[in-house]
């Protein structure tokens, strides 16, 4: 521990005051810019009231945005939960900005408001400013204009074409947003400006693919060169169906089209929030006990004020003892911190079990180590790389195989070294726990049938033999059908091959069929598989 | 600068979600209105009228937000728990009853996908409460009572009562002078201290001369005293004096007032039981509150009757229970002699409404038909006629027909079960096509 001055503690009694804000915020800074040598975006503490908070809640953080009455029906069901004392507010918002804003709530105290602050303002900001999956994926100092284009956008387009209009296309865009990520390929970044410079340019272009793909004459060239049949469109399945709908349904008004672009961009930023879960509050955690602990140790926080602090930390990264079944297992908050103070004790203090499993971490510099950490991976290869013995331990993590065919779930991995420890297992499991790929359920365009009736065929692919829930699929097949204004499907094979397709016909009828295929067929590629 | 200065955002006004929150109330309209009535139908008139805001179930029929779902209970998936201390690998545990088919557990919400709970003002649910309803012949609006006056500010006054005392403006009156009388003052004792200052001068140049200075000496004891004085009454100026005191003045302007009376009128008779009585003081609950929304001021004069007619205070009307017969003109009678005594037709807008089970003295059922139409009609914007039932139509019935269509100003309705209340009274206010 560094040799500490003693100074006079920041505060006293335990109201905030803005002239307090200012200079809590101040001496964090001097422990992050010195001893944590942190790199993040200009920060803007703003203090809001509790009915600002819903607001926030309801619009997933945003602070502008169209409007759309899923928004207002999240508000009031989160009004009634906190009205009624069933759940509490968060103490702050923080989103990927720049500069970055932290909304703290003005009902804390000043102690809280200087764990938020540690936490959001310098925690999650530094997390946004350097983590890979922010910083090439999302483009912060530009999401605030989008936000204002988009909105603006919508409101004219209300306008234009009547508010309900505008509503059926953003209902259809909200079910599909899911499917509105590119995963794998990079994206461009948000910009307002070039979206509006873009945005006649692009309905020309997106008139000339259209145009180039439903063009009869292209087509009967191809019927001619006898090239139709081996042609396939598109060519490779498209996992980002509203891309897909964007650039090729078939009549669709370009007023549309920017629509579903505006959902998929906004559901393309908030992407990297969802795959870093783990790690960004597990940082932020990392960063506020950091700040707090020297805060108090500088004098600066009152014993009290530690004492409060310490009880609100505990409680953010506790571990709960009960769990239903199909509820996150996993406080990602308990996880992720404690993840990254096993980094820094094997850095500072490493035992033969982490020389062994952690060559690399052991005895290294704890600091670079952690940066490195943090920078470098998203929460599923985060978990496969750095969860350790010593964290399975502390948690009791256990692993058990839950195979709906049988009656009983079998425990396959857990935290007991002793009986041979199975390192992999339970990190696969936890990896997978909070990768969101496997969450949402893989579903892409496989099909145009450009030459026929224009059905457009989604196909799912199932992982881990889950199965889709057959309630949503009516539903969500109907909202593509608005989009797409052709027939649309969505395939299904199950084990034994049998495919089942679910469609809506061009009249907007639902049906479905199966095809089995023949016996030879069957034998034949269950040999192949 | 990496440290912007932190900004109270509390002010900003937020009322984001308020657009998107009247979406969803249209959105859920349906559903809406008739959770609305359900609870109606089940609750009483007096819940309607608290100033409390409404928490209403709401079976959603347009707000499920679909998308696509794994099905929970499917696959081959490892899950991962903590806090083990029970188990080994290999271990098998049986598969826990209440996993199989856990109904809901798909929903995100983690509540049923169709049942919504949320709170609506007071204002929203009287709006769908009385939804596209309106009064008939609404409101003579020109009305104006020479008796109604509001008080308008009319300057300052330095007379008045304690309560129109304006603290600011005496205070500053009060400091001014204050001030003002100080510097006096001050200047005054200035004045005098020079003069002594002088005398010294003359004192100790005389003496320098070896003059006398007794006549001097005198003088300068004489200006001491003097300043001693002034000293002591520099320091005490009054704080406040009358003149300070200034009081805000108002006047008497008459004012327009739309107003309306409401007559309630309920046969009390023996055969009135108490479900009866029930049933019309809810009826007249919300003809009460429809009004109220539509005048600034409602008075309400309650008359009940047998063979005779009384006018009571609420509690009595509703309670007091009588034996007799039923003459139902006394009745009216004394309501068009009530109005012409104290609700002349140019400054009130008059209602009236009946309740009663139908019966009546057959030898009384024309001079009903004439006290109505001679005595009632032309003073009312509307009457109406309510019969509570539960068996065959009662004597008056066909009588209070023929009102009704001699009169479009007249409904006569009736009422079997609670549950019909609201419905009868939505028919008789029921906007017509094209009024407004």
């Amino acid at each position: 521990m560094k040799a500490s001055k003693q100074h006079q503690p920041l505060f006293t009694d335990n109201d905030w005051t803005f002239d307090r804000l200012g200079e809590v915020t101040a001496a964090i800074q001097e422990i992050v810019d010195e001893e944590l040598h942190l790199t993040y975006y200009p920060i803007r503490v703003e203090i809001i009231s509790s009915e600002q908070m819903l607001d926030g809640y309801a619009s997933v953080g945003l602070p502008v945005g169209y409007s759309h009455w899923s928004f207002g029906k999240r508000f009031m069901q989160e009004e009634r939960n906190y009205r009624s004392g069933q759940s509490g507010l968060a103490y702050e918002i923080v989103i990927n900005t720049n500069p970055c804003i932290a909304y703290c709530m003005e009902d804390n105290t000043m102690t809280m408001q200087s764990l938020v602050i540690a936490h959001a303002a310098f925690g999650h900001n530094a997390f946004f400013a350097n983590n890979g999956m922010f910083t090439d994926w999302t483009n912060s100092e530009q999401i605030l204009d989008y936000l204002e284009f988009a909105k603006g956008y919508i409101a004219k387009c209300e306008e234009l074409y009547g508010p309900l209009e505008v509503e059926a296309v953003l209902d259809a865009c909200h079910a599909l947003s899911h499917h509105g990520i590119s995963m794998y390929r990079k994206t461009p970044k948000l910009s307002a400006q070039q979206e509006k410079d873009r945005q006649e340019k692009r309905a020309e272009e997106t008139q000339k693919n259209v145009h180039a793909l439903w063009d009869s004459s292209t087509f009967r060239k191809e019927v001619e060169q006898e090239t139709v049949l081996s042609k396939k469109f598109p060519s490779q399945p498209e996992e980002n169906i509203l891309y897909f709908l964007e650039k090729y349904a078939p009549t669709l008004p370009t007023w549309k089209r920017e629509i579903i672009r505006i959902t998929r961009k906004l559901a393309q930023y908030f992407y990297p929030q969802m795959q870093t879960q783990v790690m960004n509050e597990g940082f932020a955690c990392f960063v506020h006990y950091y700040c707090m602990t020297r805060l108090h140790e500088k004098g600066l926080l009152t014993e009290s004020s530690f004492q409060e602090f310490i009880i609100s930390h505990t409680n953010v990264v506790h571990q709960p003892e009960d769990q239903a079944k199909y509820s996150r297992a996993i406080n990602p908050y308990a996880l992720g911190f404690k993840m990254y103070m096993d980094i820094k004790r094997m850095c500072e203090a490493p035992t033969e079990e982490d020389k062994k499993y952690f060559p690399e971490v052991a005895g290294s510099d704890w600091l670079e180590t952690i940066k490195f950490a943090a920078e470098n991976f998203k929460d599923e290869s985060f978990i496969r790389q750095y969860l350790s013995p010593s964290v399975i331990r502390e948690l009791g993590l256990w692993v058990f195989e839950d195979d709906v065919s049988k009656d009983y779930l079998e425990v396959t991995g857990m935290q007991d070294i002793v009986n041979g420890f199975d390192l992999q297992t339970v990190r696969d499991a936890v990896a997978d726990t909070f990768d969101v790929n496997l969450r949402i359920p893989r579903i892409e365009v496989v099909d145009v049938d450009v030459a026929g009736d224009r059905m457009l065929t989604l196909a799912f692919t199932s992982l881990r033999e889950q199965d889709l829930d057959e309630s949503t699929i009516r539903p969500v097949l109907e909202y593509a059908h608005t989009l797409w204004e052709f027939p649309v499907g969505l395939s299904v094979t199950e084990a034994d091959l049998i495919e089942m397709v679910w469609y809506i016909d061009q009249d907007g009828h639902f049906d479905q069929y199966i095809d089995e295929p023949e016996d030879e067929e069957k034998s034949s590629k269950i040999v192949l598989s | 600068m990496k440290i912007l200065p932190p900004v109270d955002r509390r002010k900003t006004p937020s009322n984001r979600h308020g657009v998107s929150r009247q979406k969803y109330l249209r959105r859920e309209d349906r559903a809406i209105r008739a959770a609305v009535r359900a609870r109606i139908a089940e609750s009483s008139i007096a819940d309607v009228d608290t100033a409390k805001s409404k928490k209403i179930k709401v079976r959603q029929q347009n707000s499920s937000e679909p998308e696509f779902r794994l099905n929970p209970n499917s696959g081959v998936v490892n899950r991962i728990k903590a806090h083990n201390s029970d188990f080994v690998v290999g271990d098998r545990i049986k598969r826990p009853e209440s996993n199989a088919g856990s109904g809901g557990a798909g929903s995100p919400d983690g509540e049923g996908e169709d049942d919504f709970y949320f709170t609506v003002s007071r204002e929203e649910y009287l709006d769908y409460y009385f939804e596209d309803m309106a009064l008939p012949d609404m409101v003579k609006k020109t009305l104006t009572s020479e008796e109604e006056y509001s008080l308008s500010r009319a300057g300052y006054a330095s007379e008045g009562s304690p309560n129109r005392l304006d603290k600011k403006l005496t205070i500053s009156r009060s400091s001014v002078r204050r001030r003002v009388v100080l510097n006096m003052r001050k200047r005054k004792l200035n004045e005098l201290m020079a003069q002594r200052d002088e005398l010294l001068k003359q004192i100790s140049e005389a003496e320098a001369q070896g003059e006398s200075t007794t006549a001097l000496q005198k003088a300068l004891s004489g200006l001491d005293v003097l300043i001693a004085r002034r000293k002591k009454r520099l320091l005490s100026v009054s704080f406040i004096e009358k003149n300070d005191l200034k009081y805000r003045s108002f006047e008497q302007v008459p004012v327009p007032i739309a107003r309306a009376v409401m007559f309630c009128v309920m046969d009390v008779s023996g055969s009135m039981s108490d479900w009866h009585k029930e049933m019309g003081k809810r009826f007249f609950s919300l003809l009460y509150l429809f009004l109220s929304r539509n005048y600034e001021k409602v008075d309400v004069v309650f008359i009940r009757h047998t063979t005779e007619a009384k006018e009571v205070d609420e509690e009595e009307f509703f309670t007091s229970r009588e034996t007799g017969g039923t003459i139902v003109s006394s009745a009216l009678q004394l309501m068009s002699k009530i109005a012409k005594a104290r609700y002349p037709v140019e400054q009130w807008n008059l209602y009236g409404c009946y309740a009663s089970d139908g019966d009546d003295w057959a030898d009384d059922l024309p001079y009903v038909y004439t006290e109505l139409a001679d005595g009632i009609m032309p003073l009312v914007q509307h009457f109406a006629y309510v019969e509570i039932s539960k068996d065959e139509k009662g004597e008056m019935w066909d009588v209070m027909q023929k009102v009704a269509e001699d009169f479009s100003h007249f409904n006569a309705s009736r009422i079997r079960k609670a549950g019909d209340i609201y419905p009868v009274f939505r028919k008789l206010f029921k906007q017509k096509e094209g009024s407004s």
